[in-house]
Parts: structure tokens; sequence; C-alpha cells
């Protein structure tokens, strides 16, 4: 299979007036053509700015530090503002939380997405933009699209919007998709259709796939691989399957613990002692080491480097020897 | 396809007036007894002032229809009126009512294209200064509010001091309503600026905008296409009520002797031609054109006051 996108020792740091805080401290992934990824992790744990370095887009103060982000062999983390912009929405689109919000109030849904293609595509007349907008609309299983094209959003309800900005992202034929806790904002039965119909439509289209999210059983569902994040480092990584059902790291274990369903009814749920540290008081060593069952003496001087755990995971722990 | 277009057209018009008469707008328009009067008023005056030389019944341009041995003619309902003057007639001899609907003219031109102007002028400084911030804003702004500083009354009597010390007086009254369509917009754009920056600095922080950048949308495009909707209804509402400013500033501009000349009078410079013989008894040459630059003011606020409560409904109506 071919690398759509390698992200190598990516470090992003935000420049505060109180000092530097790194975000991301050498998150490391990859990502095969069709291949969908998961990014797993607690709030601030880094996935969204990971997410959002991919098309450069991070907020100021932030900034990539240093790493590479490998797209197609291009390096997005060097390349020119405009260069990038042509990119954006073009060849790496976007899905945001809250639908409700991400859709232009006193838009046309049809103005919406001719714009987005006009943007990137200048000559496109006005019946061919409507055409393959219309042409999305019916990917996404929207109900008579030519009538839904002339509506404005408020129109719509919340699963019904979240397709549109996903038939808007799919507008220019991307080879990714990097989608941010897509389903947050929408209850549970609304949930699972969006994520069937990313799913399908990534085998349809042969896109890849990043899904940002909290939510392991979201994650479960759409990906095939996983990345674990913690306090801004990969803590494991490796097939979605064995992460969820053999997981690694004391991290993973101590999350998948705590799904509601690991416990009988009644019973107190499991929780992680203590909390994720705020990035500015990160703790030597292992980022995990205060709240870790396992703790050792060594945990608490280096930061272990991702390597593979017992089943072939890879897991940045101590508890498994170091290879080369 | 191509014989199915203008159909699908006609369809989309026809959907877009069955949603206008759905909408809000037309709703509180028909509940509004004020806003239909003032309506129908203004709409009587455009069109009057549109059709100025069909509907007046004189030409107060041509010199063949005057004669000044009908000046100061008072008008019909007085005792002395004249059944051909219906309002009377000026100090020079020119039939009242055609001098006024083709003052009245000259005035909403002015009006319309000084608000134009500085429509054009202040959406786009506002719209761009707001977006992108830093010095650009603190440029235009600080601009603005310098020239709100000082009266554009002082702006205009000095440059049309200028001009006519240029082109001489005799032919500042060709240029007079472009300068004046200059000098109002210029004055007035910061109001625009002000207005529209305030929405942007709202706009550009919401989830859209972002959405649009992530999109790979040049910040030009996102501007013009994405906020600047947006931030329509205040500068609906503005311009209603800056047309009337409009009209009032040009009056007083011609009041002043800086306007319009007197034989192509605006509203403004009818008043100020009949101010003095108000003494001599003859009010009409001043009170009615008076009135009717109350009228067409009036009614214009008052449609830009309904428009403001329907646009903004969680002010409160006292």
């Amino acid at each position: 299979m071919e690398k759509l996108l390698e992200v190598k020792d990516l470090v992003i740091k935000f420049a505060l007036r109180s000092g530097e805080v790194t975000a991301t401290n050498g998150v490391s992934f990859s990502l095969e053509k069709g291949e969908r990824l998961g990014l797993v992790g607690e709030s601030g744990a880094g996935k969204s700015v990971t997410g959002f370095s991919i098309i450069n887009l991070i907020s100021k103060p932030g900034y990539i530090a240093a790493g590479q982000v490998d797209f197609l062999g291009v390096d997005l983390a060097k390349i020119s503002n405009e260069e990038m912009r042509r990119i954006r929405g073009n060849r790496i689109s976007m899905i945001f939380q809250d639908p409700m919000m991400t859709l232009n109030p006193v838009l046309t849904i049809g103005t919406q997405m001719t714009e987005t293609l006009h943007q990137h595509n200048p000559r496109m007349g006005r019946e061919e933009s409507r055409r393959v907008a219309l042409d999305k609309l019916r990917k996404v299983h929207i109900p008579s699209p030519e009538k839904r094209l002339d509506q404005y959003p408020h129109e719509f309800s919340g699963g019904m919007r979240q397709r549109i900005i996903i038939a808007i992202a799919l507008l220019t034929d991307p080879e990714l998709i990097i989608a941010d806790e897509p389903t947050t904002a929408l209850d549970v039965t609304i949930q699972a259709e969006i994520m069937e119909l990313l799913t399908e439509l990534c085998e349809t289209e042969g896109m890849g796939l990043i899904l940002i999210t909290h939510d392991l059983a979201v994650v479960a569902q759409v990906t095939q691989n996983i990345a674990v994040m913690y306090a801004g480092c990969v803590v494991e990584k490796g097939p979605t399957a064995r992460v969820i059902a053999e997981p690694q790291h004391p991290y993973t274990q101590g999350l998948i613990a705590a799904l509601p369903q690991s416990r009988g009814h009644g019973e107190r749920l499991n929780q992680i002692p203590g909390m994720m540290p705020t990035l500015k008081d990160i703790p030597p060593g292992c980022a995990f080491n205060p709240r870790c069952p396992y703790v050792m003496a060594i945990c608490k001087q280096q930061t272990p480097r991702l390597r593979p755990g017992n089943n072939g995971n890879l897991a940045a722990c101590h508890l498994y020897p170091d290879v080369k | 396809m191509i014989s199915a277009s203008p159909v699908s057209l006609s369809v989309a018009a026809m959907n877009r007036l069955e949603k206008f008469q759905d909408s809000y707008l037309w709703y509180a328009f028909k509940r509004d007894k004020i806003a239909i009067a003032s309506l129908v008023v203004l709409l009587l005056l455009v069109i009057a002032a549109t059709f100025a030389p069909l509907i007046a019944p004189y030409n107060p341009y041509d010199p063949e229809m005057i004669d000044i041995m009908n000046s100061e003619i008072p008008p019909v309902w007085e005792a002395e009126g004249d059944q051909a003057f219906l309002l009377g007639t000026d100090s020079q001899g020119r039939d009242m009512l055609s001098t006024m609907i083709y003052g009245m003219r000259i005035s909403i031109i002015i009006g319309l294209g000084a608000v134009a102007l500085q429509a054009v002028l202040g959406v786009v400084i506002g719209l761009f200064a707001g977006y992108h911030g830093g010095r650009l804003d603190a440029f235009f702004m600080r601009a603005a509010d310098v020239q709100l500083s000082f009266s554009y009354l002082m702006v205009a009597i000095f440059m049309s001091a200028i001009l006519q010390a240029v082109v001489g007086v005799s032919r500042f009254g060709e240029i007079a309503i472009p300068f004046l369509i200059l000098v109002i917009g210029l004055s007035q754009w910061p109001q625009y600026a002000r207005t529209v920056r305030a929405s942007v600095l709202a706009e550009r922080k919401k989830e859209y905008v972002e959405a649009a950048r992530v999109a790979g949308f040049t910040s030009k495009r996102i501007i013009l296409s994405q906020i600047f909707p947006n931030t329509l209804s205040p500068i609906l509402v503005l311009s209603t009520i800056q047309v009337a400013n409009a009209v009032m500033s040009e009056a007083a501009l011609s009041f002043l002797g800086l306007g319009m000349p007197i034989d192509r009078p605006s509203l403004g410079s009818l008043i100020n031609s009949g101010f003095e013989f108000i003494f001599s008894g003859a009010w009409w040459i001043t009170a009615l054109p008076g009135l009717l630059l109350v009228i067409l003011v009036l009614s214009i606020n008052m449609l830009g006051d309904f428009l403001r409560d329907v646009f903004n409904p969680k002010l409160y109506k006292g």
C-alpha cells in the first residue's frame, strides 16, 4: 500500500506570555491510502491540535516547532501559506464537531457548496458546480437534493447538517478527511448513522480518514487502526481490534477498564486515579507515571519510546523492552 | 437543459416570492400601519421625482416657461391665488409645484448617490479592517475618528470654495451634483465602517469562518462571500437613516449657498431662495419645500425604524 500521510516527530508549541508550552511532543503516525485511523485521548491530550497541524492551521500563538507532516511526498509543515491553502479543503478536508455552527446561516446550502467548488476550481460553470453538489448530496443520502440545495441551514436537522458538511468536505474528492469529533453534538442514533456513512464513503471513494475522538465505541466501529494520545504523546498504536481487546499501555488499559460496560449493574465505575497533567507541568520521564499502577523508578527519569508490546501493538512504556 | 433553465429560473422567482410572503419581514410589515403609510408616501414621492417631467405641470429649467410677471403668486387657496399655479410661484415666477418636484429629484439623486459612495467606501474598509485587524484596522479606525472629529460642513465649505475658485462660479452649477455626492459621501463613510467593523468582529470568531478557512478559502473570499452577507442587516438599517441624513446634509449645504445653484434648485436651495421673502409675506416659497423635505426625510426615517425593529427583535420597543 502507498503511504498517504506520514507525521513524524511532530512538536507543536504555544508561545504564551508566561512562556512556551509544548502541546504535542514528538507525535508520529502514518496513514495509508484509504486507511481509517482513530486518534483517541482525553480533552487536552493534543488530538485536535495534531489534526489542525496537518492542514497547518494551528491557531496563534501555536506553531509547529519541529517534525514533518508528509502528505504524498510533500512536507506540509514547510510549504508556503498559498500552497497550503490550495491543499486545504481540496485534497484534505476537515469536518468539525458542531454542525449547527459550521454552516453559514445566511447562505443557502447550494451557495456554500458552489463557493467551495469555485474556490478550488474557478473555471467550473454554474450548471457544472450545481451538478457536482447534487451528486455529493446524493452520496450522503440527502433526500430530494434538488429541493434541499436552495434551503438555508436552519431548515435542516442536526444530523442532516452534518451530512451536508460531509458532502461539502467531499466536493473536491479529497484524498484525506480529518474528522474532529464529528458526532459529539449529535444524539446516539444519528451518531451511528453518520459513522456508518463516513465508513461507507471512505470505502467507496478510497479516502483516508483521521477520526479524532474521545469515544472509544465510535473508534471501534469505524477505524482500522488506533493511535492513543496522552499529554501530547502517542502512547499506543495498533490495529483497532487488538488495541481494544488487549491494550498494552497502562493508560489504554485504564481507559478500556473505565468503559461502563466493563462493570455490572449497580457497581461503581472504574476510573484512572488522578488527572491528566496540564501542559505546563508535565512530569519528567513518562507523563503517565503519577497515575500508573505499575510505576517503576525508570519511569520518573526517562521518557519511554514507542516499542512493541506483548502482542505487537506499539506502546510507549518501560514495561516492555526497548528495541533499537 | 438550455430550454429548461428559464423555466427553472421563473420557478425560483416564484419560490422567492412565496418565501417573502412567508417571511417575518412581510408579516411585521402588514401589521405596522406607520410602516405601510411611510412606504406609500415614500413611493409616491419617489415616483413623482422619477417621472418629474411627466408629472410636473411646468419645466422649471426652461426659461421660455418662466415669466417674471408671475412672480410671488400665492397658492390657489389664498385670495390672490391663480388656478394655473397650484402651489403658487417663487420670486422668479417659477411654478412652485414643478420646482419642488424637480428639486426633490435632485435631493433624492444626491442622497442616494452619496449613500452609495459612503456605503461602498465604509463597507469595504469596515470589512477588511475588521477581519484583518492589527495595523490596517488601527489606521482606518483612527482615520475615521479624525474624520468624525470635524464637521462635514467645514470640509464642504473648504472644498466648494476651492472648487468654485478652480472651475469658476458660473460652471460650478454643472458639477454641483457630483460635487455634493462626493462631499457628503466622503464625510460620512466612518458611520458605515464602524458599523460593519463591529459586526465583522463578532462574525469572524464564528465557526463558519473557521470552516471556510479550513476549506481553503482565500481571506478575500471569506470576507466577501461569507462574512459580508452576515453584516447586511445593520447595513440595510443604517442605509435608510443615512439616505435621510444625506438628503438633510444636501439641504443644509444648499441652504448655506454651497450646494445646488438657484437655476437648478434642490429642496435646500429652494428653502434658501425663499428665506428672504418670508417677511414680505411670501411664506410659501420657503415653507412648502421645507414641508416636502420634512415629509421625505420622515418617511425614510420611519421605514428605517421599522426595519431596525424587524432585524433586531431583541431590541426593546418602547
